[in-house]
């Protein structure tokens, strides 16, 4: 991997793309393809579609929106639907941005941050942090361009041959995304975010059963919190062990 | 079809254009107040905590409680899918889309033969 060694911004670029040419990508675009027969089942047309995926590009809010308005669902229910559901983007983008900033001018935040989705944000949090700084910003942008570019295509493609799918294959694609998520959130290196993940797992379904609507938000906070919490606990009793070895270590010594 | 650009048919855009607003600020007030957050910092984690927690919740939802065509199939293949994807992801070659293959072609096969495990 040429990438790993030139630290230069044009390398992260190019293994942004990479990635979003690599299995990220074919993910992306299988997932996208589903939601594009999703949205002509529920009366989207082509462009229509495509253009939700790029404005909104959050599929589960989007498959809400398909939901809610195909039902005839008011403005502000819509809304606040896709509010409480998109909620998780305000987190991210705070984990995320300061490990990818670091190259480039300030204001390319904004644009970075509408490339926040969950497959590349998880990849990114568990990769960038050991690339050189100047990379990562470039190896952000590379995997969310070519992202966003298949996506917006596959949505429209999808739309198109909806009526081609046999249900298995349609059950297949919906079940990719799931897949490839229960391998890349039980592969993250640092402990407090296995915790969140578990612990998020366990609370998150029998929330939803309780609320439907809050159910993401209040499972992140109160999950994440006591995750946080955990690990604190485990670190602090760790530095305890460390610092009692060292002590019953010395005295040996001496 | 909602594709329309014009008259009554532009309402769908104006709920579209409002939705990808909303999906947008909250994006925007991420970065917003991530200008003091460092990585090494406390808070930090914190963040990260409660953004993995929702992920994880996601994703328990979408496989325990799903909405959509993935309702149709039943309980227990979900999880037998998800397990399937994610052990032999573990246990073999840890290569991510030999794991994503043999779960997908799993829920697949299920479907098709209309097999049920338990």
């Amino acid at each position: 991997m040429g990438a790993a060694d030139d630290a230069s911004p044009t390398a992260g670029f190019r293994a942004g793309l990479r990635v979003g040419f690599g299995i990220q990508g074919v993910i992306m675009v299988g997932t996208c393809l589903s939601y594009g027969a999703l949205a002509r089942e529920t009366g989207m047309g082509v462009l229509y579609s495509a253009a939700t995926t790029g404005f909104m590009w959050a599929l589960p809010a989007q498959i809400v929106f398909a939901e809610l308005f195909a039902g005839g669902a008011s403005l502000l229910a819509i809304l606040i639907a896709v509010g409480v559901t998109n909620a998780r983007f305000t987190p991210m983008a705070v984990a995320l941005m300061p490990v990818i900033r670091g190259w480039g001018p300030r204001k390319l935040a904004f644009l970075a941050v509408h490339f926040v989705a969950v497959t590349p944000w998880a990849l990114t949090m568990r990769d960038a942090p050991a690339m050189p700084v100047p990379q990562r910003m470039p190896f952000w942008l590379g995997i969310g361009l070519v992202n966003f570019i298949g996506g917006t295509t596959a949505t429209a493609a999808g739309n198109m041959m909806a009526v081609a799918f046999p249900t298995y294959v349609s059950l297949g694609l919906v079940f990719l995304v799931i897949a490839y998520w229960s391998i890349l959130f039980t592969d993250v290196p640092e402990r407090y975010a296995q915790f969140a993940v578990g612990i998020g797992a366990l609370l998150g379904p029998l929330l939803f059963l309780a609320t439907p609507e809050w159910s993401l938000l209040l499972g992140g906070l109160i999950a994440g919190t006591a995750a946080y919490f955990l690990n604190r606990r485990l670190e602090e009793r760790d530095a305890r062990r460390t610092a009692a070895a060292t002590t019953v270590g010395g005295g040996e010594d001496a | 079809m909602l594709d329309g650009l014009t008259g009554a048919d532009a309402w769908p855009w104006v709920v579209l254009v409002a939705c990808a607003g909303v999906t947008y600020s909250a994006r925007w007030l991420g970065v917003m107040l991530s200008g003091r957050v460092n990585a090494g910092d406390e808070i930090f984690k914190w963040v990260n905590c409660v953004a993995w927690a929702m992920l994880g919740a996601l994703v328990a939802r979408l496989i325990l409680l799903p909405s959509g065509p993935l309702a149709t199939v039943p309980l227990s293949t979900r999880v037998i899918c998800a397990a399937l994807a994610f052990a032999s992801y573990r246990l073999i070659w840890r290569n991510a889309l030999f794991g994503i293959a043999v779960g997908v072609g799993a829920i697949m096969a299920f479907t098709a033969t209309g097999f049920k495990l338990l």
